[in-house]
């Protein structure tokens, strides 16, 4: 089974997300080809670390491309995969790319599986396991047999071990054939929260609060914590953002960031599966709950029965006296 | 300027439903309720109508919502007409299994023949399923154009402004009418329906829409994906509590226990 995977250039881990796609493209099939759009410095970047492990590789190139456009990019990959023979397209799954799929199903008129988690051979035909229902249950699916089908893969779920080096590799180049007037929507950067997002994927702690936190103050106790942990930061469940009391760009979850730290404190969070999707690869969950009962408990390593007010500073004190 | 703003809705399984509470249709292999208890708005979609009730406020609009459910569902629409909403439609759906792509299908037909519009208003995505694949489906079906993950929408003249909130900050996108916008919870928290307005939906009637005034024969819905099964995931997770009403004492022995893992 031949297999395109789109690689979304834009991503910092373009590589990383690659090369799990590729090992699920050798289970499946041995043949693919990643295709990138674009003759941008990233673009190439990643052609070249690409290289010695993609024997072939797909560049589409039109002049328009310069300006990062959402609707000249599906109309890219449109065109490429209606010039190739390919029987299944992988994307990993990203705001950006879950859209770029959905549209290019529509338009191809082809099977779409989102978010995948698990992709297997059963009886010659290929089964797609994912979690649904904000991560409480995983769902198993088949296509009707529509070829080429999508399937976009939650990031970090494949390992990419073990990839084969391969000598004479080749790249293709296909021109596009696009119109200015196929970019129907104009976009334009305004801020970029990044570094704080970034350092958030990468932190070892995080102390992350939710509706029990009750205002922007209390987020202030929650970063003293923080900071005196192993490259520690602070976190929020969507409802904390929701009522304003810290920026959204600290939520935690299933519509927020997905992080895997070594320990992570939730503080005043009831549980709910949908935050808990954001933070489950965490190795250690330390929750404070004044509610035995809560949720929150299902799922934690150690919990604090009690009322965070009153605990944290008192933590606080005894890590400083430890350290 | 008046605009027509379509909100394509979805009902669904409350997502606070404790797990114990959950358990699996024989029919359509889907998730359900045990106890049938009645379906919520899809958060993100009351998002979609705050979102369109707010241009309704700036601009003036007429907001009219499709939801394709079972009959049984229609009562879930008054809560819209309450909040504001001028009309609601319940497209009948064929009771089995309907994948994005028949739904997409659906709304996507009913909205061609029946609802002139200038703006489609759908959310984000869908918290049972959490495809979002249906709003950009609806949007390549109709040929318009699209964008997703709006925080704020400003219309001037025959342009959409919209403000996108994405995990690494903000963007601004711009397009003409008609469009398709995906509306995200930084939109803002959905209005109540104040009692005037729960009066008035009480007086409006749901209309209905079937799979034969559309001009689709059920038997020709071939679904492009099929549930296989459904697991549901066990939480394996010992937890170790620590519990005390001296909370110093707790806060020692949490201390101490992050000490033996190493994690301080």
């Amino acid at each position: 089974m031949y297999t395109l995977i789109l690689v979304n250039t834009t991503d910092a881990d373009a590589i990383n997300n690659t090369k799990e796609a590729i090992c699920i493209a050798n289970k499946i099939g041995k043949e693919y080809s990643p295709v990138l759009i674009g003759e941008s410095e990233q673009t190439l970047s990643h052609l070249q670390e690409l290289e010695s492990i993609c024997p072939k590789k797909i560049v589409g190139t039109n002049t328009l491309l310069n300006n990062q456009s959402l609707d000249l990019l599906v109309s890219s990959y449109e065109q490429i995969i209606k010039k190739t023979n390919s029987k299944i397209i992988l994307l990993v799954a990203d705001v950006l790319t879950r859209e770029i799929s959905a549209r290019l199903a529509a338009r191809l008129n082809i099977p779409l599986l989102q978010e995948c988690s698990q992709i297997d051979i059963q009886n010659n035909s290929l089964t797609f396991t994912r979690p649904i229902f904000g991560g409480i249950a995983s769902a198993t699916l088949q296509s009707d047999g529509t070829t080429p089908l999508i399937a976009t893969l939650q990031k970090g779920a494949f390992h990419s071990s073990d990839i084969q080096k391969y000598t004479n590799c080749r790249t293709t180049y296909i021109t596009l054939e696009l119109q200015k007037e196929m970019e129907k929507v104009e976009y334009e950067k305004l801020s970029q929260t990044s570094s704080n997002g970034l350092s958030m994927e990468k932190a070892s702690s995080i102390v992350c609060g939710g509706r029990g936190i009750g205002g922007p103050e209390g987020f202030e106790l929650l970063s003293k914590l923080a900071n005196l942990l192993d490259n520690g930061v602070i976190g929020a469940s969507r409802a904390a953002c929701d009522a304003g009391w810290i920026d959204h760009s600290y939520q935690i979850g299933l519509t927020g960031r997905n992080v895997s730290p070594n320990l992570y404190f939730a503080i005043g969070i009831s549980g709910a599966s949908q935050h808990m999707a954001g933070c489950t690869k965490s190795k250690t969950i330390v929750a404070i709950n004044k509610d035995p009962s809560a949720l929150i408990f299902n799922d934690a390593d150690i919990g604090v029965i009690g009322e965070w007010q009153k605990i944290i500073p008192l933590l606080i004190e005894k890590i400083k006296a430890v350290k | 300027m008046s605009l027509n703003i379509i909100v394509c809705i979805k009902q669904l399984i409350d997502p606070e439903t404790p797990i114990e509470n959950l358990t699996i249709d024989e029919q359509t292999k889907d998730i359900t309720t045990k106890d049938n208890k009645s379906l919520v708005i899809n958060g993100f979609d009351l998002n979609a109508i705050e979102a369109a009730l707010s241009l309704k406020d700036e601009y003036g609009a007429k907001v009219t919502i499709i939801s394709f459910g079972e009959v049984e569902s229609q009562n879930g629409l008054k809560k819209p007409l309450a909040m504001g909403a001028d009309e609601a439609v319940l497209l009948n759906k064929p009771v089995s299994f309907v994948d994005p792509v028949t739904t997409a299908f659906f709304l996507s037909k009913a909205i061609k023949l029946y609802h002139p519009f200038d703006l489609i208003l759908c959310g984000r995505q869908a918290s049972d399923w959490d495809n979002s694949e249906v709003p950009f489906r609806i949007a390549e079906h109709l040929n318009i154009s699209c964008i997703s993950l709006a925080s704020k929408i400003e219309i001037n003249e025959s342009m959409a402004i919209v403000t996108r909130a994405l995990p690494n900050g903000f963007e601004r996108a711009k397009t003409n009418l008609p469009c398709l916008i995906t509306i995200t919870n930084e939109f803002g928290e959905p209005r109540y329906p104040n009692l005037k307005g729960i009066m008035s939906a009480n007086k409006k009637n749901i209309k209905q829409i079937t799979s034969t005034m559309l001009g689709i024969n059920e038997s020709d819905i071939k679904p492009k994906t099929e549930i296989i099964k459904i697991n549901f995931q066990t939480r394996n997770k010992n937890c170790e509590f620590i519990q005390s009403d001296n909370n110093e004492y707790s806060a020692q022995l949490l201390t101490e226990k992050l000490q033996t893992l190493k994690l301080l």
